[in-house]
Formats: C-alpha cells, structure tokens, sequence
C-alpha cells in the first residue's frame, strides 16, 4: 500500500496521474491523503495552463435590458481531458460594458478584451477581485460584490475600477455544511483546490495580460485569505519566475478576517483583523504582543462599559453587562487602547482594528464581510488605494 | 514540543512526496536569501516602529494600530497608522503629522544596522508614510467636518499627482466614505506650519459648537431609537464654526413597503428639524434659520435582524438628498443568483410630508412581509 501510495505521489507530482488513478484514489478510506494527491495532480497539470474567463454574450444583452450590476461567468481551466477541467462560478461588472456589447460571438473570453480595455494609457488600479470565505451562498457572495461596488460608487471620482471580478468559492452551507467547511481550515491541503488553482492561475495567466502599468487589487475574506496564502507560500508547486515578479509588483492583497494572512510577497499586502473577529484566533500566531485581560478592576471596567453603553451608535444592540464580559475577556473595546497590535514575524503584516458596535451582531462575530467594522475598514483602505494608486 | 515533532514529520512526509527537483531548488535558493535579508531587516523595523510609537504614544497620546508598506528584498517605503480619539484643525492635525514623520525620519536614519536595506538611504519624508485616524471610540472617524484622517502618499506611489503630498480628508456621514478636505505638498505644509505653529499640537482646542452638537446628536440618537426603533449608524455633517449641512445613517430593522418608508423617513427628518431649531443654544451657528429639509441627507436602510437585506419586494432603502426622496428594492432574477437593484420611486419631501399628514400608516411590519421573510428563511 505504501509503494503504490509513493508511486501515485510521485505521479501526482508530474501530473501524470490517469482517470483510474483518479477513480482509485477516490476510493481511498484515507481522505487526507486522497486530497494531497488529486490537489498536487490538479496543481501540476495546470501549472502552465491560463484562465479562460467565459461570458454569454446573450447575458451581457439581457444585463442591458434589465439592469443590475453584474454578470454571471465561468472561469475555466481546461487542459484537454474532460475530469481534469476546473470550473469556477463568477461574477464580472465592468464599469463600461459598451466595449463588450458588440460582439457577434456566443460567447466571448473576457480575457481576450484585456488589450481593448486597457488601451488608455494611464496608470493605476485596473483590476479588482474578489473571493469569499466558507459558510456563503451565492446570495452572500453577490452580496460581497455589492458591498465592494457600493464602496466604490461612494468615491467622488466616475465608477472605478474598470474591471472587477468575483471567483466564488464554493461552499457547503451554514447548517448541513459546517462541519465540512470547517475541516477545510483545519489542514490547507483540505481547501476546496479549485480555488487555490484558480488565483494561482490567474497570476499566472494576468502576469502575460495585464500591461505593466495597471495594478491587480484583491479583495479576500476569510478562507479566501487562506486561500491566497497557499498561492504564496505552497511548496509543492510554487509560483515561480514571471508570475512571482508580476505578484511583487503588480498586486495588491487586502484581506479581512483572514485564516491565514497574506505574506509580503505582493506589491502590498493589508491584513486586517477585528479585535472581536472569530478568526483573531488564527491572527495570533502572527502577532508580537498578544491580547490579555484587562487588568483593571471591576469596577473601573464597569463604569467604563457603561459609558461605552451610554453612546447608541457605539453600543450597538448591547447591554452594558455583554460590553463588561467583553471588557473583562479582554476582547473588546480597551485592546485598542493597550496594545499596539502591529507584526512582522515571517513576512506577515497584521492590523488590528477596534470593533464597532452594530445593531443584530453578537459579541464575538464580528466576522460578517458585510458587518459594520469590515465594511468602514474597506471603506478607509479603498480611499487609501485610491490616493495611493489610484483607479482607473 | 508534540507540535514541533508532529509539523516536522508532516514536513517531512510532504517533502519526500511533492517536493520538486530540478529548476526548483535555484527558485528555494533566491527565496532563502530574500527572507534571510527580510528577517534581518524586519527585526530593526519593529525596533525602529516600536520606539517610534512609544514616544509618540507618551508625548503625543497617539496610538500605533498598524501598517501599510512596501518590502521585499530591499525597504522601498515603510509607514505608521496611528490612531488618537480626538478632533483634530487643519492646522493641528498638519502640526502632528510633520512631528511624528520627523520623529520616525530621524529613528530610521540614526539606526546603522537598517542603512544597507534602505533602497534609498539616506531615508526621508519621500519614503515615510504617516496615516493618522481622528476617531470617536466604537464610532469610527469624526463626522462633523473636521479632519477625519491625514496621510502622506510616498515617492513610490503609483497615483503620480499625489507623490509627496499630504491628504487631508473629512468623512461624510450620508455617503459612510471619506472626502478630500485638502491637498499640500509637503513642502508647503512645512512652511505654513513654521509660518503659524501650533505651539500644543497635543490638545485640540475644542470650540463651543462642537460640544453644543455632540450632546445634541447623543440625545437625538437616543430619542429616534427609543421611539420609533430606528437606529443610529452615523450622523455629522458639515459642522465646522457653522451648521451647513447634516448627514446621517440609520437602520431599521424590519421589511417595511414604500408608504411605511416614508412615514418613518419622513417621521425622522421632522423630529431632526424641530429639535435642530428649537434649540436655543444652537440658533447663532446655522447658517440658515429655520433650518430647511434641503440640507439635511439621511438615508434609512431596512434590515433584517441580522442587519442584512431583505431580497423581497419591500423597501431596501429611503434616501433623502437635496429634498428628493429615492426608494430602492433588492429583489433576486429568477433565471439565475444574481440580484438586481430596483428604483422604487422618487418624490421630493414636500410631497411626501404632504402624504404623510393626509394618510398616516402604521410602520408596524405587514402580516404579508412577516410571512415572505419566514419562508426566505429556509
């Protein structure tokens, strides 16, 4: 069993492994190990593979006619054989789609407009994507999208960026699924591939694309943070060469709540974790200082959670003695205040951020994309990317 | 110790199955000689950052939060966000910032070890990037109108016209985003500040508007979700030495239709109004009196519990803006998952003032929107 499992490794590695191969290891009792080796056969196979990105021209039409912001599309990898293609849910908004409505074609490869869409000459952000974390629907991954065009159109300049994508990474629900999304972050090899191909390809595939003057930002939360680590940091099968330049100087990650944070091997990389985030507990790691309890009296924390309660918009919906369990946890409002939350430990750049009160949020989830704190922080760093970088 | 042996033996199993071979080994080799430098350098950065912050947290009560920079095998540019929860003039937030970028200049050049690193050394202002936050604790930044942030944007910026200059910004409520307040090259910003200096940029001086307002928009905020259940997200305005404008965010979280959106937008805007002129203390300050709907912006979102939208056919939103009222749906297409945003219909404040006094609705959710929002439950 051991010879025929190092055989198939070793196959899996060069991407060698047969439909029956494939058959067999899913037959495997072993489910880690079936993972590793259709993960490291997938991650082989493609290596040198692009992205296709497929649009209906028939739904761009329909977008026209009946409004709405964006439009669905399938990114494919396809190296020729039927099982091994991988296929991801998109979503695509353009801010001029006047470029793409005259073609003739069924269906037209979003890719092959980059040239027409990148023709002006200046510089800056013209590319933004973005990916979801475990426990979303489709409906909370559009939302993801709504939120991140939402933040753009309140911008005083005309809608940017040019191009924005969403890579939906597929998950298995908030109730049936959970234990099954949630064995995903416990081991990387266990992460849905498909996602992890589809970034690394797509800095492989923009790295030949993109012209050099136009910035790539994208946008992750949660274990698509983990999702876009893996990119970075794998070993089994590296990014390498051109697209590892490309990612240092032409991409910018910003994650939020993420389950693993982004290294410093982009242009720029922006962690951010709510101190109230569900997932500080992976931030930690990453961290000089760690959190502690407060170690002021009860009653200085109470009178202090009284005056936090004393503000509706701070408050939230919570009772003063929900603000004084957190204040004697040590995972509210005074962590701010004590720790200057700031890390460089193996290339990692973490921001802590205060967790704003909001109306419907229990205490320790502040996790929500959509919620209040991650919203005003994607709110500041797309102002900052703006001035910085600009959109064009 | 059980986790050092237990990572070591996945390491290992890892590497004897997918490790590659050839070309690869040169890529480890120039990765293993980027992190060695990077964690050479990293361990003066944090130093340098560190007592950085430290002074600056002592002297000038501002705390170091995070960073944004640019670092691979050499410092291209490195930065500090700070954050302080208090206002901040034009004239005291350019004071402090010039201040901590000095500091934070002067701690990068004075330490030997980092010289090699630097891309450019000596290091200075071109490369520092200094972002401080003005914020109200557990609200986010100020939203009267004074400076909400200030920042640097270093030489390696993609944004060219914005290299070496200062940004000041304000954050408008009714938008939730930030607003340039002003831009300064560097360079001017240092000769005004030496033309006027502050002499405590520590303290802001605080005017007697600011407190009148801050105490005014605590009441009111308590009063409109007391009464009529609608909470507070954000409210400020254009607020400084004068009232200009207001603007305001607020949630409710129930599916409402489009005549119960507007008794309760409509409810809100009045109840603004005439608390805003029956206050005594606050008449010397507008800049119109009575203040009129046309300068007041506030948009009431409609929630569900969990604070996220109802894909049904009630209201999304209700956005008055220059005395227009909009109403916005979300509703799903049925042909795919993707979501589209509907104009509901516009009006403009007197008319739906007028609306509301005729036919008062009670904004008590329908038995028919109850029943939609259990069924999209499951």
């Amino acid at each position: 069993m051991l010879m025929a499992t190092i055989s198939l490794a070793e196959k899996a590695k060069q991407g060698q492994l047969t439909e029956a191969d494939l058959e067999f290891i899913g037959d495997l009792d072993n489910r880690d190990l079936a993972l590793r080796l259709t993960n490291a056969h997938l991650l082989a196979t493609h290596k040198n593979n692009d992205f296709d990105i497929f649009i209906e021209t028939e739904d761009i039409i329909k977008r026209k006619r009946e409004g709405g912001e964006f439009v669905g599309a399938k990114a494919v990898l396809d190296n020729g054989y039927a099982y091994n293609r991988v296929e991801i849910d998109c979503i695509i908004f353009l801010s001029d789609w006047s470029q793409l409505e005259n073609t003739r074609e069924r269906r037209i490869n979003l890719l092959d407009h980059f040239e027409n869409l990148y023709a002006n000459k200046w510089n800056g952000i013209g590319l933004c994507t973005f990916q979801n974390g475990i426990q979303n629907t489709p409906k909370d991954f559009q939302n993801m999208g709504k939120m991140i065009i939402e933040k753009f159109k309140t911008q005083e300049r005309p809608l940017k960026p040019l191009c924005v994508i969403g890579f939906y990474n597929r998950t298995s629900g908030s109730i049936y699924g959970m234990f099954d999304d949630l064995y995903r972050l416990s081991d990387p090899w266990a992460l849905n591939v498909n996602s992890v191909l589809t970034i690394r390809q797509m800095v492989c595939t923009l790295s030949k694309h993109l012209p050099k003057r136009v910035l790539w930002a994208h946008f992750c939360h949660s274990e698509a943070g983990l999702i876009a680590n893996e990119v970075f940091t794998t070993s089994s099968c590296p990014l390498s060469g051109v697209p590892l330049k490309f990612a240092q100087n032409q991409l910018i990650t910003v994650s939020y709540g993420a389950v693993s944070p982004i290294p410093y091997k982009v242009k720029e990389a922006i962690n951010t974790y709510s101190i109230e985030d569900i997932t500080m507990c992976f931030a930690m790691k990453y961290l000089d200082k760690f959190p502690k309890p407060s170690d002021l009296s009860d009653e200085a924390l109470k009178i202090l959670a009284n005056q936090i309660h004393a503000n509706p918009i701070a408050r939230g919906n919570r009772t003063p003695e929900m603000i004084f369990a957190g204040l004697k946890k040590g995972t509210s409002d005074l962590y701010i205040d004590k720790y200057p939350y700031e890390s460089k430990k193996n290339g990692y750049s973490v921001t802590l951020v205060e967790s704003l009160g909001e109306y419907g949020m229990k205490i320790e989830k502040d996790h929500a994309f959509d919620g209040k704190t991650y919203q005003a922080v994607l709110e500041r760093n797309i102002y900052y990317l703006e001035e910085k970088h600009g959109f064009i | 110790m059980r986790n050092t042996i237990l990572k070591t033996l996945v390491l290992s199993f890892h590497l004897m199955l997918f490790s590659e071979d050839f070309d690869e080994a040169e890529y480890y080799r120039q990765q293993e000689t980027k992190k060695r430098a990077y964690e050479e350098y990293i361990v003066y950065v944090n130093e340098i950052r560190g007592a950085v912050a430290e002074e600056v947290e002592k002297e000038l009560g501002l705390r170091f939060y995070g960073t944004k920079d640019s670092m691979h095998e050499k410092i291209e540019d490195m930065g500090m966000d700070f954050i302080t929860y208090r206002r901040a003039t034009v004239k005291e937030a350019r004071a402090l910032h010039l201040l901590i970028i000095d500091k934070f200049v002067n701690a990068v050049n004075a330490h030997e070890k980092i010289q090699p690193f630097l891309e450019i050394s000596p290091f200075s202002y071109e490369r520092a990037h200094v972002y401080i936050s003005f914020t109200q604790r557990g609200i986010g930044e100020f939203r009267d109108g004074t400076v909400a942030s200030i920042m640097n944007i270093t030489n390696n910026a993609t944004n060219e016209e914005n290299r070496n200059k200062l940004i000041y910004a304000r954050y408008n409520p009714f938008k939730q985003a930030h607003r340039n307040l002003l831009k300064e090259t560097y360079e001017e910003a240092v000769a005004l500040n030496s033309l006027d200096p502050v002499a405590h940029p520590e303290i802001h001086q605080e005017n007697a508007l600011e407190g009148l307002l801050d105490q005014f928009f605590l009441t009111f905020v308590h009063e409109v979700a007391d009464e009529f259940g609608v909470y507070c997200d954000s409210i400020g305005g254009e607020l400084v030495d004068e009232i200009k404008t207001i603007g305001g965010n607020f949630v409710m979280l129930q599916p409402v239709d489009m005549a119960q959106a507007r008794q309760v937008i409509v409810t809100v805007t009045e109840k603004l109004l005439n608390d805003l002129n029956n206050k005594k203390e606050l008449k010397p300050y507008f800049k119109e009196y009575p203040f009129p709907s046309k300068s007041i912006n506030i948009r009431i979102g409609f929630r569900t519990k969990n604070n996220k939208y109802y894909y049904d056919t009630s209201i999304k939103d209700a956005a008055l803006e220059n005395d227009i009222i909009n109403y916005d749906e979300i509703v799903h297409r049925t042909d795919s998952w993707l979501t589209r945003e509907n104009d509901v219909g516009t009006e403009t404040y007197p008319e739906a003032l007028e609306i509301v006094k005729q036919t008062p609705v009670s904004t008590r959710p329908s038995l028919w929107f109850v029943l939609i929002s259990f069924f999209n439950f499951f």
